[in-house]
């Protein structure tokens, strides 16, 4: 074997050594000749003779020297090159079809892998699990702790996913890890957001606090200092330490060492940096930035539990980390070695069912409170385990908000790939019919079957995988083009697709695979060439065979472009009517942003009167038409919730939203104000008025009007002066119960505050006037989300925008490709049937029945491929239905719009070729008879 | 005088160079020749399975090649055999005699001997 790749290497002087002895060879021989007598000349003849050929010599010499595979598979490479560069329109072609229908696989593909399949960079990620239980529930004593005793907090579950987890409290935690068999072990965590002062200015930074456990579990190492360790898991509040990502490291530090041993204040909590997690592990969720991790007993410090916030009722015992109501907890096991997860699922839920039963939840007669977040029987109460080791996992809002659109995208992108490669499929069958000759000189020529198959391969091959690599640096651009289609500022971090060597490598198998498809549809073609050897007249039989076989190539495109057609008018649809619901408030000309007064270490009063500086030197601002604050902003997903009751049925407990908000706001916002009034600047000093939507209203006063009754949490106490219209702050989400409180009637510790300015100055001005503004007034706090209402109103539809625009791309692509594919077929067909065409023209036929020949061919193919189309849509069109909104997949507008823009398509791609038929002119096609 | 002349058996090819170069190192052409006289001119060697047989043994190690001047005084690429090539050239020579020895007692079994016979 060494000597063979020596030789293989040494090709060149082994060459020239082969053409010396070989040469020399012919010296002896010639002189053996003369020596009988030959003449000079003769002798060189007869020597030539006697050898048989020097190049047949070599290449038999050539085909056991070296690595002849290797070699023969480069000389082939080369020939197919050459080849190709020969008919540069064809390859052109070729390239650019596959290389845009690649590229766009490429892209969708590595939006899929980055926030769905890729596993999460910790060790063995298949053996993670995530748990998922419902909390157990509470029993309520008595009447009298009822009505304060839901003090549960539980984190905002998405309704929309079924399959949501459920988060557990701490004391669950510590059961489930302690007693489960089959865990190797279990860390908890919880995300959170603070503001971190590290040095100069304040950033707003995500982070996830995790028992000292979860490192180790993970199996992610330091890339500086130490990470969390279980002698970090202190008693509440005990243990100020904190590790970073390392992109916050990099982002905020600039990757500087000496941060070890520094102290940064979190929310004003002074926490030592004690490491830096390694390069790439930002948690366990995709496409969302992390920036630190702290011990999980520092939750107090983030959630501003504990003493310092004066619990609402004196019978609830302050929160703590570890107490049993605080359902904030996201679990994580790894599987013990040799368990499998229907094994630790039962063993778990054998546990949970023990656990269940501790706490009576299912004997008769006992009372609990069933406001939790589950309120079905038994059946719901079990413990499930989910897979957590992937990028999908954690479900974050990222990638469970783009988990259908984006499956439902690579389905697309898949059969764009279909509909190119049976245009290629269908070029390289017509290439075959002009090289029909070349390739019939080869087989004469002695070339093997095989090897003539092989030389059309290694061109496919060649082919595909250039348009492979087209295809990757048209991913990398099409980076930049996303947000330009989807019309949205920036997009989401972590979501990219410039391709790296995964998805590299997934489109370049995939480039092989188109490759060898399109080489075994063109086989026909080849497959015919023997009998086109035996017979050097017109082999009419295997050319209708292929024919037949390119008619049905180009039904199949047809039929998956009406698919394609049909899906994107279905989602353009779809969107057309969500931008068309009314949300009940204006986007246009505002713009929100938040403070947190509380991690800037403001209270009470001082808290209050900071909103009130804000207000005011907003409305100082050139150019502002109005200015407000409120606890809540629509699209904004903050806000709180809570019960409230009113004096026609004071045990009536309506879940509501809670929102406390400054003078104006309604009319700032444009929300109607159905009757009554809106909040005014006396209302902070005197007794407390409310307002509610008109949800609320009818749940709580029926048709009866609501001004002038009384509401409240317990007590029915706040006057209603005002009803307000709505708002539905995503066209699929129903309005929901809302109650309006004036900002300077709440008696709680201040919360978060959402400043909503209206301004016709543009984002980038009034983004710089806030900053500056704020930072005048307090340097210490924040300024988190600064956005305009209408970019956060068209990201709110960006799912529905990506599908439909992208769709549409898709859609209109594989119409042009099937376009290509009836013009290019059928101007053949012409170009065969001219002398058919020339009889008919002599024999009398008109224009009209001439086009007719042609376009009946058209729509034969056309209609054939709409049917097939359309069932196949109709089957398969459900998995539409889940991301649609306002009509069903099968939707009639939509079906007609697809068949419509198909049959028109076909329809022009037929025309250039009817009318080629009719100039055909009949003495030219019958003198070549 | 050419009807004697048929072409070589497969396998054999090799074995018959290796014996070829058992007595002393020669050129293509001169091997070609020596095989000739060997089976008395009853053997067609054709160059295009000479060389191609010389350099795959070449490359196995069986054997070497130089270039020095030929009878006449010209530059030829000399083959001889390796070590390897006579361990080679037996075991190949013991394998073909075995071959004959089967194939004789074979065809001269009576129950299969052909009517002619």
């Amino acid at each position: 074997m060494f000597r063979r790749v020596t030789s293989f290497l040494r090709k060149r002087s082994v060459e020239k050594e082969l053409d010396d002895e070989l040469r020399a060879s012919l010296d002896a021989l010639a002189e053996e000749h003369i020596r009988n007598g030959a003449s000079p000349q003769d002798a060189m003849r007869l020597a030539r003779i006697e050898l048989g050929g020097v190049e047949q010599v070599k290449e038999e010499v050539r085909s056991v020297r070296g690595l002849p595979v290797l070699d023969s598979a480069i000389r082939d490479f080369r020939h197919a090159g050459r080849n190709l560069l020969r008919s540069p329109g064809f390859s052109i072609s070729v390239v650019v079809t596959l290389g845009l229908a690649l590229g766009a696989n490429a892209a969708v593909l590595g939006l899929l892998d980055k926030l769905i399949l890729r596993p999460l960079p910790v060790k063995e990620p298949g053996g993670l699990v995530a748990l998922s239980a419902p909390a157990l529930p509470h029993r309520i004593p008595s009447r009298a702790t009822r009505k304060g005793g839901r003090y549960s907090i539980f984190r905002k579950s998405n309704n929309r996913n079924p399959a949501a987890k459920f988060s557990m409290s701490y004391p669950l935690y510590t059961e489930l890890r302690d007693r489960v068999q089959g865990f190797a072990g279990v860390l908890a965590q919880m995300t959170t957001k603070a503001t971190i002062v590290a040095g100069g200015t304040p950033v707003a930074a995500a982070g996830v606090l995790v028992t000292g456990n979860y490192f180790d579990l993970l199996g992610v190492k330091p890339a500086i200092g130490r990470l969390l360790t279980p002698g970090d898991d202190g008693p509440d509040g005990g243990s100020p330490v904190v590790v970073l990502t390392h992109g916050f490291w990099q982002r905020q530090f600039g990757s500087d060492p000496s941060v070890l041993n520094q102290t940064i204040r979190l929310n004003k909590v002074p926490m030592t940096v004690v490491g830096v997690a390694a390069h790439g592990f930002a948690g366990t969720a995709a496409g969302e930035s992390l920036d630190f991790f702290a011990p999980v007993c520092m939750v107090g410090s983030f959630m501003r539990l504990g003493p310092e916030r004066a619990p609402p009722r004196i019978d609830v015992e302050p929160l703590r980390f570890d107490s049993p109501n605080l359902h904030v907890y996201d679990l994580i096991a790894r599987l013990a070695p040799g368990t499998d997860v229907a094994q630790a699922e039962r063993a778990g839920d054998l546990v949970y069912q023990q656990l269940l039963s501790e706490v009576g939840y299912f004997d008769p007669g006992a009372i609990f409170d069933t406001k939790g977040p589950f309120k079905g029987g038994p059946d719901g109460y079990h413990l499930r385990l989910l897979p957590a080791g992937y990028a999908s996992s954690q479900q974050s809002a990222l990638s469970r908000d783009l988990r259908t659109p984006l499956l439902l995208l690579m389905a697309m992108v898949g059969m764009l790939l279909v509909i190119a490669t049976g245009n290629v499929a269908n070029l390289f069958l017509a290439r075959g019919e002009a090289r029909s000759r070349e390739i019939a000189i080869r087989f004469a020529l002695g070339a093997s079957r095989w090897r003539v198959l092989r030389a059309l391969l290694v061109e496919s091959l060649l082919l595909t995988l250039t348009a492979g690599s087209l295809g990757l640096l048209v991913s990398r651009w099409a980076t930049a083009l996303v947000p330009v289609i989807l019309h949205v500022e920036k997009l989401p971090d972590g979501v990219s697709t410039v391709p790296d060597s995964r998805i590299g490598l997934a489109v370049m198998v995939l480039s092989l695979v188109v490759g060898f498809c399109i080489w075994a549809a063109s086989l026909p073609r080849a497959m015919g060439r023997a009998a086109l050897l035996a017979n050097t007249a017109q082999t009419t039989g295997s050319a209708r065979h292929t024919l037949r076989w390119r008619r049905a190539l180009v039904v199949a495109q047809t039929a998956l472009s009406i698919v394609l057609l049909c899906a994107s008018a279905v989602l353009s649809r779809s969107l057309i009517r969500l931008m068309h619901v009314d949300p009940g408030f204006s986007v246009e000309d505002r713009y929100s942003f938040w403070l947190d007064p509380r991690r800037a270490g403001y209270t009470g009063a001082r808290s209050s009167s900071l909103v009130a500086q804000v207000l005011e030197r907003l409305s100082e601002m050139p150019g502002v038409k109005g200015v407000s604050m409120a606890t809540a902003l629509p699209l904004s997903a903050e806000g709180g919730g809570g019960f409230v009751s009113s004096d026609a049925d004071v045990d009536a407990n309506v879940g509501t939203s809670y929102t406390y908000q400054s003078p104006g706001h309604f009319a700032n916002l444009g929300i109607a104000v159905m009757s009554g009034r809106e909040f005014t600047r006396d209302d902070g000093s005197g007794p407390k008025v409310a307002v509610i939507n008109e949800a609320l209203a009818r749940k709580l006063f029926g048709k009866s009007d609501p001004i002038g009754r009384r509401i409240g949490d317990g007590q029915p106490q706040w006057p209603v002066v005002g009803v307000v219209r709505d708002i539905k702050p995503g066209a699929r989400i129903p309005s929901t119960p809302a109650l309006y409180l004036p900002y300077t009637a709440q008696d709680r510790e201040s919360p978060r505050a959402g400043f909503l300015v209206r301004t016709e100055n543009d984002v980038r001005l009034t983004s710089e006037m806030v900053r500056a503004m704020v930072h005048s007034i307090e340097p210490g706090v924040a300024i988190e989300k600064f956005g305009s209402l209408a970019g956060q109103a068209a990201q709110s539809l960006y799912p529905d925008r990506m599908m439909a625009s992208v769709s549409l791309c898709f859609a209109g692509f594989a119409a042009f490709l099937c376009a290509i594919g009836i013009f290019g077929l059928t101007s053949y067909g012409v170009t065969k049937r001219a002398q058919e065409i020339g009889v008919r023209i002599v024999l009398g036929a008109t224009r009209t029945s001439i086009q007719w020949l042609v376009l009946k061919e058209v729509s034969l193919m056309a209609a054939a491929g709409c049917v097939i189309g359309l069932a196949a849509f109709l089957l398969a069109g459900g998995v539409l239905s889940t991301v649609i909104f306002g009509l069903t997949p099968s939707d009639p507008a939509s079906l007609t719009i697809g068949v419509a823009v198909l049959g028109g398509t076909a329809f022009l791609a037929g025309c250039l070729p009817a009318y080629r038929a009719t100039i055909v002119d009949p003495a030219s096609t019958l003198r070549q008879e | 005088m050419r009807t004697a002349r048929t072409d070589l058996p497969r396998g054999t090819l090799d074995l018959l160079v290796l014996k070829a170069l058992s007595l002393e190192p020669l050129h293509g052409v001169g091997i070609s020749r020596r095989i000739g006289q060997m089976t008395h001119g009853a053997f067609q060697v054709s160059f295009g399975s000479l060389f191609p047989s010389l350099h795959r043994m070449e490359e196995s190690g069986w054997v070497g090649a130089e270039w020095r001047a030929s009878e006449n005084n010209r530059r030829a690429k000399y083959y001889k055999l390796t070590a390897a090539g006579r361990r080679r050239a037996a075991i190949e020579e013991r394998d073909w005699n075995r071959v004959v020895e089967v194939m004789r007692a074979a065809l001269q079994h009576p129950q299969v001997r052909t009517e002619e016979g």
